[in-house]
């Protein structure tokens, strides 16, 4: 019997996939039984955060599967955009400016996305243009985003009367929820699963995409066919710091309409979607599933320590083993790609 | 016939696609004699190969080493069991010395490391051949790579070398220099099993042959001299037809190429001061290969620097690579390794070949499936499935692959290096068929090619290129091939 190559892939690796996740739901419990607190219970709460907190759940895979695509789509030219953290903190500080200020949600969304989009496009720049190891210049892009942040959060956009967050953007500025079986969820998750479904059409679908594609995987076969490969590359990097701009506006019009003094409401989407993107295979539409397990295993894990007493880092062990076992084929792939986008000469 | 080393048995493959490769192969491989494997582009011999050396397991049959029966779980195994392998691309770390290259061997052979001068010694005695040891291997050529391989096989003690495909990247002084090692190691009693296309060297170098087809054995042991290449040919791939003769007194159009005082630059200069290919006419660029041919092509299609001087394609002066393809001209290239993504699929690789400076905004499956479907039928290419990895094509398949992208494009000006390296006898001859069409279609061919065969056999005026220079154009009734080894030397 002949097995075609195409759903044979597709069966092995959902094998893999599943086969992971077990051993990592098995590794979960045994972290659970030994804190003491009974194996099956814990994992099915961490499981069934969604049907507990279904707006929370809906809000952590809409953003977790922005960012993801953020550093999937450099990667598929060869780069690594660390960048995704930063430029979701500045989208979301962006739109939180200019939506308060104009009271358009358009331009809250605009300015986030142009925002994320200068700031990673920077960096893919540095790489085309200078060589300037993007890994690092993205990572240093985050730090001067975290505590410009910080700054204008306290100086410029403090609320008058809670003085622990921000102003809000007003009602005209915001993205109105929906309802859906029952409950309200905010409707970035619809936003976010269409941006991801375009994305894979033009990755998969597209001319436009096989090209990109093409610039990581033979960089020589590209420049002989005329395709500009510094293009594709520092334009899949400003495409990246989009996406997460977009992530951050909609997280602030469309949920927290606010920003805490801490900045914590904005922190580690960015760094989350690294492990969602590889869990995902750098696949846009792998990524929307994935986003959803790791946000499922993230809100839940939130629950157990309130449940059943153990410490709040029991939970986080868990997702992490499951999120290394989901993730490693994939981090060893995009190793290797990696350091083939240093070998041909410029670029 | 003395004892044999090896014995393969009742060998069946299918690979986890389903492709079955080998269906029931036997072969044995003697002390001191030169075993030539032959068979059409997929007919399993990389295959059959790849299983001695351990490299893949075998879906059924045995392996018999020195009267006992073994099981290779890996190249660590066949390397333990005295099996040396050579690919046509030499698996050396480029980032890695030679010495580093040598030693990281011994260590899967299970040898002191300090032996390493010793039996390199040796193995040099016996091959004739020498390694820069402290050279990184990315720095080397080639034919030195190919040589650093085969010196650490014998070095490590193998009893049976394996050679795939061994001439297709080397000049005719480094296959002068393969053949003399080959005679050395035979001397030593190594067997060596060799994989080739080219019937002349199984002349010159086999005792024995045995032809696959289509993962069969269709004949044995048979003795090549008593055959004669024509036999061996028709055991291989049915009846070849003869070259079709060239046609005469064609009337030549308007320039397609033209190429004036043209200076580049890569691994060495080149100056072109002249050189014009018109309309109708496939112009053969003959030469040892690394005298400049790189650089020329690179110039042309326009990925490589003109540092002065100006190149003509179809009336545009210094094209880029992108106006190159747009305006007419295909390219392909002297390297298919180089110019496909080998885990990406058949369809995508042919896709991007095809329509990567101009084509529809939309490539949706079914339009790969179509093109695939039409450029497999129309250049035979036999792949498992559109969406198989290029990779596990047959070396043969990935060229077909590669020359019919180009040709799909139905060029006005073809640029071909080596189109037919790796190709099989008919195959060959098919694809120059091919080339020849184009032309008397009223297309410019450049055909760069180290295989003055090739250059006899399809062009209509012949360029000598000799350390960056053109060093004469000849019509092929004036080019003998002892004037033009002369020019290709650099004599006059
Ligand atoms: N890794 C692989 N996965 C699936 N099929 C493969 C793989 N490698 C080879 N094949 C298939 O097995 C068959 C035999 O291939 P093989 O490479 O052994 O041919 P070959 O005789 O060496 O041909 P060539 O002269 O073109 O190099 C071909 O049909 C090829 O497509
Ligand atoms: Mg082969």
């Amino acid at each position: 019997m002949r097995r075609d190559t195409l759903s044979w892939r597709i069966i092995s690796e959902t094998l893999l996939v599943l086969g992971a996740l077990a051993i990592g739901l098995v590794a979960g419990m045994i972290i659970a039984y030994l804190m003491g607190a009974p194996p099956l219970d814990v994992m099915g709460t961490m499981l069934s955060s969604w049907k507990l907190q279904p707006d929370l759940v809906a809000e952590y895979t809409a953003m977790l599967a922005l960012t993801a695509a953020s550093f999937a789509l450099p990667l598929h030219t060869g780069l690594f955009n660390i960048g995704a953290e930063g430029a979701f903190q500045l989208g979301a500080l962006t739109a939180l400016w200019v939506g308060y200020a104009s009271g358009s949600l358009w331009l809250a969304l605009l300015a986030g996305m142009t925002a994320g989009a200068l700031l990673v496009g920077l960096a893919g720049a540095l790489r085309v243009k200078l060589r300037v190891n993007e890994v690092l210049s993205t990572i240093m892009l985050n730090w001067i985003v975290y505590w410009l942040l910080l700054y204008i959060v306290i100086t410029r956009l403090q609320d008058k009367y809670y003085t622990t967050r921000t102003v809000e953007v007003p009602e005209s500025a915001r993205l109105p929820w929906i309802s859906l079986a029952g409950t309200s969820i905010p409707s970035t998750l619809l936003v976010s699963v269409g941006v991801l479904v375009v994305l894979w059409i033009l990755l998969r679908m597209a001319r436009w995409g096989l090209l990109l594609r093409f610039t990581g995987a033979n960089e020589w076969s590209s420049k002989t066919r005329g395709v500009p490969v510094g293009l594709y590359r520092a334009g899949s990097m400003a495409l990246a710091g989009l996406l997460a701009g977009l992530a951050g506006a909609l997280h602030i019009v469309g949920y927290s309409l606010s920003i805490d003094v801490t900045g914590s409401a904005v922190r580690n989407y960015g760094f989350n979607g690294i492990g969602v993107a590889l869990m995902g295979r750098n696949d846009p539409l792998a990524i929307i599933p994935a986003a959803f397990l790791f946000s499922t295993l993230l809100v839940g894990s939130n629950n157990v320590e309130p449940i059943y007493g153990v410490p709040k880092e029991a939970g986080d062990l868990i997702v992490g083993i499951i999120v290394i076992l989901l993730a490693a084929p994939e981090a060893f792939r995009a190793l290797a790609r990696y350091a083939g986008s240093w070998r041909g000469g410029k670029g | 016939m003395p004892e044999p080393i090896v014995e393969l048995r009742g060998i069946v493959k299918v690979y986890p696609d389903g492709v079955k490769a080998l269906d029931g192969v036997d072969l044995r491989l003697y002390p001191g004699l030169v075993h030539a494997i032959l068979g059409e582009n997929g007919a399993g011999k990389t295959t059959l190969m790849r299983i001695l050396y351990g490299e893949i397991r075998p879906t059924r049959g045995e392996i018999i080493i020195r009267g006992r029966r073994v099981r290779l779980r890996s190249t660590v195994d066949g390397i333990r069991n005295g099996i040396a392998m050579v690919y046509q691309h030499p698996r050396l770390v480029p980032t890695l010395t030679v010495r580093e290259n040598i030693l990281l061997y011994f260590h899967s052979a299970g040898i002191d490391p300090g032996e390493l001068e010793e039996r390199l010694r040796r193995a040099q005695e016996i091959t004739g051949f020498s390694a820069p040891l402290d050279e990184r291997v990315e720095d080397l050529p080639v034919g030195v790579r190919q040589r650093v391989d085969i010196l650490r096989g014998i070095a490590a003690g193998a009893r049976v070398l394996i050679l795939d495909e061994p001439t297709t990247n080397l000049s005719p002084i480094e296959v002068e220099g393969l053949m003399n090692a080959i005679k050395g190691m035979k001397r030593e009693g190594i067997a060596i099993a060799y994989i080739t296309h080219r019937l002349p060297e199984v002349m010159e170098i086999a005792d024995t042959v045995t032809v696959l087809r289509k993962g069969r054995v269709v004949a044995s042991e048979v003795d090549p001299r008593s055959l004669g290449e024509e036999g061996l040919a028709r055991l291989m791939v049915g009846e070849v037809p003869p070259p079709p003769p060239k046609e005469r007194g064609k009337r030549l159009g308007e320039p397609v190429l033209r190429i004036h005082g043209l200076r580049a630059r890569g691994k060495i200069e080149v100056y072109i001061d002249e050189l014009v290919v018109r309309e109708g006419e496939v112009l053969g660029v003959a030469g040892v290969e690394g005298n400049g041919q790189d650089e020329l092509v690179a110039a042309i299609v326009g990925y490589g620097e003109r540092l002065e001087g100006w190149v003509e394609v179809l009336g545009r002066r210094n094209p880029s690579p992108r106006e190159f393809y747009k305006i007419g001209g295909a390219y392909i290239p002297g390297d298919r390794r180089k110019a496909l993504a080998l885990f990406f699929s058949v369809a995508e690789n042919l896709a991007f070949l095809r329509y990567a400076h101009e084509g529809p905004a939309l490539l949706t499956p079914g339009r790969l499936v179509a093109l695939y479907r039409e450029v497999a039928e129309e250049y035979n290419v036999v792949a498992g499935s559109p969406w198989a990895p290029v990779r596990s094509l047959s070396g043969g398949n990935q060229q077909k692959l590669l020359v019919g992208s180009q040709l799909h494009m139905k060029p006005r000006l073809l640029v071909a290096v080596n189109p037919t390296r790796g190709l099989d006898v008919a195959t060959t001859r098919y694809v120059r068929g091919l080339i020849a069409g184009l032309a008397s279609r009223g297309a410019g061919v450049l055909l760069v090619s180290t295989d003055l065969d090739e250059i006899l056999e399809v062009s209509d005026r012949i360029a000598v290129i000799s350390r960056g220079r053109i060093a004469g154009v000849l019509s092929p009734e004036e080019a003998t091939p002892e004037k033009l080894g002369l020019l290709m030397g650099g004599g006059r």
